[in-house]
């Protein structure tokens, strides 16, 4: 294997290939920072230029813009509160915050060390332990899904602020909306009005942008006329320290892990594993009161998880043939075009991709830590920019992004409403995470619910007899118990 | 604080009535579920809500909340009009997309903002939103291939 | 004042519609695909968009709008401006989501342009499974109906609609989204059977992970020669899905001809075939004529079917 990696590395490094490594990372970096362009549009769009080009470069191409991409996000959740993929909703929480005190350069240092950890972690599981975690992840029936969502729920009161209820009550909000659209099951459109557009539910990244990007928007419209006391980002106290950063090393590695664990199960993906690790992290921490006002755990936590999801949701498509989320099912795509057909045969037939594959992903991951942190001077002069420039670039960007995911002026509209509710749920200090979390989640649960049901023809003993699902509805019992205990401490 | 909290607890007790009185709606469709059902989930949703609702207002009753004395007033001053005309200027922007397309309209859009949030250079004034509108048009249209809304201009 | 207003557009309007007909296309024509880019309708719209290109010397911009089964594209598609510049791919869906209710618009809504593409469905089981043929499958869900798990990618789902009908049995169906999540519920074994497209199985099926029992087609596959068809096996179900290009009703007949001539070469051109290949995507082309008695056809037969279903429920 030793000698297939360097084999691979080789191939990495040759002049076919290395260029178009960087140029796929750098390119990700960029569409995963814009709000509305996610991973998975970007690889889809640029697929089709890959079908003229040899297989391993095609394939790296791909894997780099989904590294970039999913790490990009959280350079604007960090700098405009405005997450650029869903996977970094979570990352708002601490690094707004942190950014608002003046250390932006620190917040975006740890988020891409963080990254790395999770890239280069769950790429060495990937190469190691993939057939282990694809027989894990194929024990994910109905029952085990439902259970993980039901985990994820309960995240939300973790990640409220000063008010549970008030949490809770967004959560509510967010599950209910998730239930617009054709029923999963009979496909009986609830909710819709007989408006068509409604079908499908409401698409998430209108709803994440409004929430996010549109009502900050509007909350700095009203105080552009106040004395300018606007972010103050004092480079002198720069990056993260090392000392800081090995002191996150365990918090980073075990987001790692979870993140790879989540991403190796189908249809489970980098939005989830953030939430579930910034819980995680939260829960065992020491200084978990710290959490919310701008805390380093908070961001390393969440950005080394939704980074281990890439090599995780790697596993079922190179063990199975199966993909672990959307990105992995263009890849899917692209590696059948190139005429290989992936899952165990891919394996014996064509090493010489795979490895190419592996070793370009942990180059892939050193080129995003080395961008990262090269950029985090030039990303944070967009905060010292003044606020009555930037606020018509976010407004925007905000209507593109809304627009472009399914190039639907209906999502525009979306993406209004929930800037509207956004603005005013800040007035009455209501958190909008929760009900990200909720839409995420909300359908996960549900549908699962009901093909366990149907799958046990009416029974409900699968809460009981799967030892998975039993797992992780103690786990969310236990979660529950944690936020309630740490809403008492106060 | 105190009467806001009210007005959520209001806002959520309206909302659970109207999902539970939609749910009892709902109609069987070619494909039967005899178990769950399509209108389970939304109505029990709405049982917690209002029961949450009902946890905040008593709370806020008992004085259990965190006030922070701050009235409606403070909450909703009057500066809140520049937000509601940036609202209406991005509502008004949407809607001439379609026929004026995406560069002019979100040249438009940027050329108010700008002097609402007080930029008076007539060179900013001129040049910014030229510059936002066609840079994002190179980057979203061009390099990543997004069909932006074309206008009665074919751009 | 009026009159001259009156006057300028009319003379806009024929200035238009010369300008349309004589060099069509004159930019961008912008593909409509009513699923997510990265399924397998995509796949298709994105490989035919490049070989389409070279034939109508215009780029090809593939747009997604997914929602509601496709219901949101093709009425988007079929609602558009009816000038060329703007064709859907349709997919059999549009065949019955007006009689579920969940579409306004019908197959009359849009000039055919071609058919490309039509897939029959496959049945799938675990290489370990008690069912090693069709017989087995059918004869258990007839010994104790609703009993058998099938894990479907669609609702409703008319491959096994065909299939229960046909052998008048009821099968214990699990609805999931598509192939993509239906596949991974085979494998780990939460489902017994599933019938999906050869294209979304094809890996699984060389790696062995998953045996196919039957073929809904009147005839095997080139691809999968050793499967036998469901009419061998005696159960005489043939089922599919197809995918075909058009534009919305009142397209003006020359850029029709533009498009359909552009579209036919397209689907022979080397790379879209490779591809197709590549992936076990059945090519099949038709032109505006064939394909419009095609899908009227597919409209009456799944007529009935709903039909029946309707008259079960009652």
């Amino acid at each position: 294997m030793v000698a297939l990696l360097l084999n691979g590395l080789h191939t990495t490094f040759s002049l076919a290939i290395f260029p178009f490594l960087v140029l796929g990372v750098a390119g990700g970096i960029v569409i995963g920072a814009l709000p509305g362009l996610t991973a998975t549009m970007g690889v889809a769009v640029l697929l089709p230029l890959t079908f003229g080009m040899e297989s391993t470069r095609a394939l790296v191409v791909l894997a780099g813009i989904y590294i970039g991409a999913i790490y990009g996000g959280s350079i604007s959740a960090i700098l405009l509160k405005t997450p650029g993929t869903p996977a970094a909703a979570a990352t708002v929480l601490d690094g707004y915050e942190l950014a608002r005190k003046g250390e932006a350069a620190k917040a975006l240092s740890i988020s891409a060390i963080a990254s790395f950890v999770g890239g280069i972690v769950s790429t060495v599981m990937l190469i190691t332990i993939s057939p282990i975690l694809a027989n894990f992840a194929l024990r994910f029936g109905a029952p085990e899904y439902f259970a993980l969502a039901v985990f994820g729920l309960s995240i939300i009161a973790s990640i409220s602020g000063k008010s549970p209820v008030k949490g809770l009550l967004a959560g509510m909000f967010g599950l209910l909306i998730s239930t617009v659209g054709l029923d999963p099951v009979t496909s009986f459109p609830r909710f819709t009005f007989g408006e068509i557009n409604l079908y499908n539910g409401l698409a998430i990244i209108p709803v994440l942008i409004g929430l996010f990007a549109l009502a900050e928007a509007f909350v700095q419209m009203e105080k552009i006329f106040e004395p300018a006391r606007t972010v103050e980002t004092d480079f002198k106290r720069g990056m993260v320290s090392l000392k800081e950063t090995i002191s996150l090393l365990p918090v980073m590695i075990k987001s790692a892990f979870i993140g790879t664990f989540i991403g190796s199960i189908p249809g489970a993906g980098a939005d989830i594993a953030a939430f579930v690790c910034y819980n995680e992290a939260r829960r065992t921490s020491k200084k978990s009161k710290e959490f919310g006002t701008g805390c380093l755990e908070g961001i390393a936590a969440p950005e080394a998880g939704n980074n281990g999801v890439t090599g995780g949701a790697m596993v079922p498509l190179l063990t199975l043939g199966v993909p672990g989320d959307a990105v992995t099912a263009i890849l899917l795509g692209a590696l059948v075009i190139q005429g290989l057909q992936p899952g165990p045969l891919l394996f014996a037939k064509s090493p010489d991709i795979v490895y190419g594959l592996f070793s370009s992903l942990f180059v892939g991951n050193i080129l995003m830590l080395v961008f990262g942190l090269l950029g985090v001077r030039l990303f944070c002069r967009v905060v010292e920019l003044p606020k009555r420039i930037i606020i018509p670039v976010i407004v925007t960007l905000s209507m593109v992004g809304a627009y472009s995911m399914n190039n639907s002026l209906f999502d525009v509209w979306v993406c209004i409403a929930f800037g509207g509710i956004g603005y005013i749920m800040q007035k009455v200090e209501m958190p909008s995470s929760p009900i990200i979390l909720a839409v995420i989640l909300g359908p996960m649960a549900e549908s699962n619910l009901r093909r366990a049901v149907l799958m046990y023809e009416g029974g409900y003993s699968f809460l009981w007899t799967r030892p998975i699902t039993v797992v992780f509805l103690a786990l969310a019992l236990l979660s529950l118990y944690s936020s309630y205990k740490r809403a008492h401490a106060a | 604080m105190k009467k806001a909290n009210y007005g959520i607890v209001l806002v959520f007790l309206l909302l659970s009535a109207f999902v539970i009185y939609q749910a009892n709606t709902f109609e069987q469709t070619l494909i039967q579920d005899d178990y769950v059902g399509a209108s389970f989930f939304p109505e029990l949703l709405a049982w917690m809500t209002a029961g949450l609702a009902l946890v905040l207002g008593w709370l806020n009753f008992r004085g259990k909340m965190d006030d922070d004395g701050r009235t409606l007033a403070d909450l909703f001053p009057r500066r809140m009009l520049l937000a509601l005309v940036g609202l209406g200027l991005v509502v008004a922007y949407v809607m001439l997309l379609e026929p004026l397309g995406f560069i002019l309209a979100t040249i438009a859009l940027n050329a108010a903002l700008l002097p609402l949030f007080g930029v008076r250079s007539p060179l900013v004034l001129a040049l910014f939103p030229v510059i936002v509108s066609l840079s994002v048009y190179a980057v979203f249209y061009k390099i990543l291939i997004v069909p932006l809304p074309e206008g009665l201009f074919y751009f | 004042m009026k009159k001259l207003a009156l006057f300028a557009t009319l003379l806009l309007l024929v200035f238009a519609g010369t300008a349309l007909a004589a060099d069509f296309p004159a930019k961008n024509i912008r593909l409509l695909v009513p699923f997510a880019a990265g399924g397998g309708t995509d796949a298709v719209a994105r490989a035919l968009a490049v070989a389409a290109e070279k034939h109508l010397g215009q780029p090809v911009v593939v747009m997604n709008r997914t929602g509601g089964s496709g219901a949101v594209g093709m009425t988007e598609g079929a609602t558009t401006k009816a000038d060329g510049y703007t064709v859907t791919m349709i997919t059999r869906e549009i065949a019955w989501l007006p009689q579920m209710g969940l579409a306004q618009i019908t197959p009359d809504n849009f000039d055919m342009i071609a058919l490309v593409n039509e897939d029959p469905a496959i049945m799938l089981v675990l290489p370990d499974s008690k069912f090693t043929s069709v017989k087995d499958v059918i004869e258990t869900a007839k010994a104790a109906p609703g009993t058998v798990k099938f894990g479907s990618t669609a609702k409703p789902n008319f491959y096994l609609l065909a299939l229960e009908l046909n052998q008048g049995v009821k099968f214990n169906q699990i609805p999931y989204n598509g192939a993509a999540e239906a596949i991974p519920a085979l494998l780990g074994g939460h489902v017994e059977f599933t019938m999906v497209n050869p294209g979304e199985a094809i890996s699984q099926i060389m790696a062995g992970q998953l045996k196919p029992l039957g073929v809904c087609s009147d005839v095997r596959m080139a691809g999968l020669p050793d499967v036998p068809t469901m009419t061998e096996q005696g159960y005489p179900i043939v089922t599919g899905t197809w995918r075909g290009i058009a534009v919305p009703k009142g397209t003006p007949e020359a850029v029709k001809a533009v498009l359909g001539a552009a579209f036919e070469k397209a689907v022979a051109e080397k790379e879209f075939v490779d591809f197709m290949n590549g992936r076990t995507l059945g090519i099949r082309f038709l032109n505006a004529a064939d394909f419009k008695t095609f899908v009227d056809n597919d409209v009456k037969a799944l007529d009935a079917v709903v039909e029946e279903v309707k008259k079960q429920q009652q």
